[in-house]
């Protein structure tokens, strides 16, 4: 007998869309660039060092992780630098290295690593690693403090501080045009709202991101925030102002969106958007902080699990 | 039936090959020396009980000549492609356990024909048809053949099932007038009027043209895999627990159509089955040639050469198989037969899934596939039925195509509904007990 040709057995389908997780990511990147090169351009060099060690860290933690645990090296994938870039967009041109480190180790290893690494994260790592250091150090995230050595041609007053602290009547100042354009005080990535909804269209037009989630998180927004200040149009302000301050728009385009802590159904997209636009408000105007992004989007992130249960009827099913 | 999602600019939708766009001479595949015939009436009968068998080695086969594999009084039969001698009997073990026997048929150099089908066909009859035709290039399913009136649509498909093969399209685009004679021989022997040719937008004139009963779907795939073409003309969602059957529905292709027309114009059972081969360049070509020719004679006369570590696939890229084996016969349902050089395979990753979520918006049958998956990794299969509805899987295999991870998600499915259908059997074994 001819000796037998080996030949690949697999099972169907055997040809593939060619989408890889590393093109997703560096896409990711590539759209987070607009907000940051307006962050560089407003904040200088600091706020490139803030980047590139959040970047550098995120990589480190993974490796160093990787290498103790003896599993797969996977930081080509881009994954761990999206983490850092985006924990990075979050914060002030002034955060020291040793909150840079401190935030990324909370991101990679406690947000995404301990829970099986990619996919298997029930928050969004940035947002953890955020939420955790602004809990243990306050202060930085005071960006009228933090960005007090700035001296720049627009009001540096933190606009949701201002608004927080002295009532809807104090924003009278910031002018919606300016807020979108990125003249305000705010985090390094978050500032240029025209920036971000720029990359974050780019990603829904890619299908990287999901338009039920960002558009239901801005409609959530724009009612409670219109419902608050039609009842007292005294203290709380519009919806515009809420959506281009703070961490807003980076929470509907970056953050909520998050693969593995969002919902992959259409109806619960749709509530786990709502839900975040709302709790955002609800926070922001009657909670004690002055964004509510970081803790609406983690609480959506927690019950995520149990709002993507809702799902259509199976084919044939009654 | 990747849905565009809003705004989505960048994905592309699956077509269907259109036989419209194809332009080359179908390639007539030289007699074999040997054919190999697949029986897959085997069910718990074991090769090795000599007894049963009521063939053996050195009996000879006349060409078109039909023939009882086993004594027993199964009306499963087989039909021999040439004139030829049995030279061994063996079993074959293909996916998922299922068993095969294949005989073969070593060729002799005069061909004789066999007149027993000419002689008892005068007539067309459903009788003589489920005698002789079972076999005929694309089948004809059991249901037809032994209607006894539950069926009342018969979907005559000029559709192909999956990527790449324009098998079907042909038959409709060059042997209409065939089809159309055949289409009324379907009818008159099953007493079904029902008779409806499904077409894609391509033949939509063609088949007009002709004055046949036409309904047009979508060529997206997979628009044409049967489930989805009566929801789509029925309106109906078969549930996972019914069979087409029980809706009064059966399919049969455009080929096995034309082949009935043939048959009875002849006088000889057809035994020539037409396919799409996809070179490993990715060029297609249609391709003529006997059930049961082994795989390698049909590449060779395709000039293709097969390598190791190539892949060899009968059926398409979505849904087929692939084989570990160039000695594997081309049987009366093969549409396509691809070779996949050893440099185009994609791998699959060690990825966990990333709950990306893009399988689901891919998946016809509504499915939290990226939930499914995890069930099935774990091994967990009556909960991934009872929760994640394993069995309404229409496997189509999309989600596999799509994700971004590249998990075997299909072939979880697979091998989980295989698992599922034997804890279901076990237990029902138990209560019979
Ligand atoms: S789960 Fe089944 S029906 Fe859905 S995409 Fe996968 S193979 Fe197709
Ligand atoms: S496409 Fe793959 S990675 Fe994405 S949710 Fe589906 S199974 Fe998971």
């Amino acid at each position: 007998m001819i000796k037998q040709k080996k030949l690949i057995v697999s099972h169907a389908p055997f040809i593939h869309n060619g989408s890889k997780i590393s093109i997703k990511n560096y896409n990711i990147m590539l759209a987070a660039l607009p907000a940051l090169l307006a962050g560089f351009y407003y904040y200088g060099i600091r706020a490139v060092g803030v980047v590139g060690l959040s970047i550098s860290f995120s990589i480190f933690w993974e490796l160093a992780f990787s290498v103790i645990t003896k599993s797969e090296k996977r930081i080509g994938d881009g994954s761990s630098a999206v983490i850092g870039i985006i924990f990075a967009m979050m914060l002030p041109a002034t955060a020291p290295w040793w909150l840079i480190l401190v935030g990324t180790f909370v991101a990679v290893i406690i947000g995404r690593e301990i829970f099986g690494g990619i996919g298997g994260n029930p928050f969004n790592p940035s947002i953890l690693g955020i939420a955790i250091i602004m809990l243990s150090w306050k202060e930085y995230f005071d960006f009228n403090q933090a960005l007090i050595n700035f001296d720049m041609d627009f009001n540096m007053f933190y606009p949701l501080a201002a608004l927080k602290s002295f009532g809807a009547s104090s924003i009278s100042s910031f002018s919606i045009f300016d807020l979108m354009l990125g003249k305000q005080a705010g985090a390094i990535g978050a500032v240029f709202g025209i920036g971000i909804i720029i990359g974050g269209l780019y990603l829904i037009a890619k299908g990287i991101i999901r338009w039920e989630i960002c558009f239901s998180f801005i409609a959530g927004i724009l009612l409670t925030a219109m419902t608050f200040a039609m009842f007292a149009p005294a203290s709380y302000t519009g919806p515009f102002f809420h959506l281009f301050t703070g961490y807003t728009l980076l929470g509907v385009f970056f953050l909520a969106p998050e693969d593995s802590s969002s919902p992959v159904n259409r109806m619960p997209m749709i509530i786990y958007g709502l839900g975040c636009g709302i709790l955002t408000i609800l926070i922001r105007n009657i909670g004690v902080y002055a964004d509510g992004i970081i803790y609406a989007i983690l609480i959506m992130n927690l019950i995520n699990p149990l709002i993507d249960k809702i799902k259509p009827k199976a084919f044939g099913k009654v | 039936m990747l849905k565009k999602p809003c705004f989505n600019l960048t994905k592309h939708r699956l077509e269907y090959e259109s036989v419209k766009e194809f332009s080359s001479s179908i390639v007539e595949v030289p007699l074999s020396e040997k054919l190999i015939l697949f029986f897959d009436g085997l069910q718990d009968l074991e090769i090795k009980q000599e007894d049963l068998l009521s063939v053996k080695q050195d009996d000879l086969l006349k060409t078109g000549e039909k023939f009882l594999p086993f004594k027993d009084k199964s009306s499963k039969y087989l039909t021999s492609g040439i004139t030829g001698k049995i030279s061994s009997i063996n079993t074959f073990q293909s996916d998922y356990g299922k068993k095969y026997i294949s005989i073969i048929v070593n060729r002799e150099k005069e061909e004789v024909f066999c007149e027993e089908f000419s002689e008892k066909s005068k007539e067309p009859t459903l009788a003589n048809a489920s005698e002789f035709l079972s076999c005929i290039p694309g089948g004809i399913s059991e249901n037809i053949l032994s209607n006894t009136g539950e069926i009342k649509t018969i979907f005559v498909c000029g559709t192909d099932n999956d990527l790449f093969s324009v098998t079907n399209q042909y038959i409709v685009s060059s042997e209409i007038e065939s089809l159309k004679k055949g289409i009324e021989i379907l009818k008159n022997i099953t007493g079904i009027d029902n008779v409806i040719l499904v077409v894609n937008k391509y033949l939509e004139q063609t088949a007009l043209n002709a004055e046949i009963k036409t309904e047009v779907i979508s060529s997206e795939y997979p628009k044409s895999l049967p489930k989805l073409i009566v929801k789509e003309l029925l309106n109906i969602e078969l549930p996972p627990d019914k069979s087409f059957k029980d809706i009064g529905v059966d399919f049969i292709s455009a080929e096995a159509v034309a082949s009935i027309a043939q048959a009875y114009k002849t006088g000889k059972v057809p035994v020539q089955k037409l396919l799409t081969f996809v070179k490993k360049d990715g060029s297609k070509i249609l391709a003529k040639a006997k059930i049961g020719t082994p795989l390698k004679d049909l590449c060779a006369a395709c000039d293709t050469a097969i390598d190791n570590s190539d892949r060899l696939i009968i059926g398409g890229p979505m849904t087929g198989s692939a084989i570990y084996t160039d000695n594997y016969p081309i049987l009366n349902n093969t549409d396509t037969v691809i070779v996949q050089a050893a440099n185009k395979i994609s791998r699959i990753s060690d990825y966990p899934c990333i709950n990306c979520g893009t399988c689901v918006m891919a998946c016809p049958a509504r499915l939290s596939v990226n939930m499914l998956v995890r069930y099935l990794e774990a091994g967990l299969y009556e909960t991934a039925d009872d929760e994640y509805d394993l069995s309404a899987c229409i496997e189509c295999g999309l989600c596999s195509y799509v994700c971004i991870s590249k998990i075997p998600v299909f072939q979880y499915i697979k091998l989980g509904k295989y698992e599922l259908a034997k804890i279901k059997a076990k237990a029902a074994e138990e209560i019979d007990d």
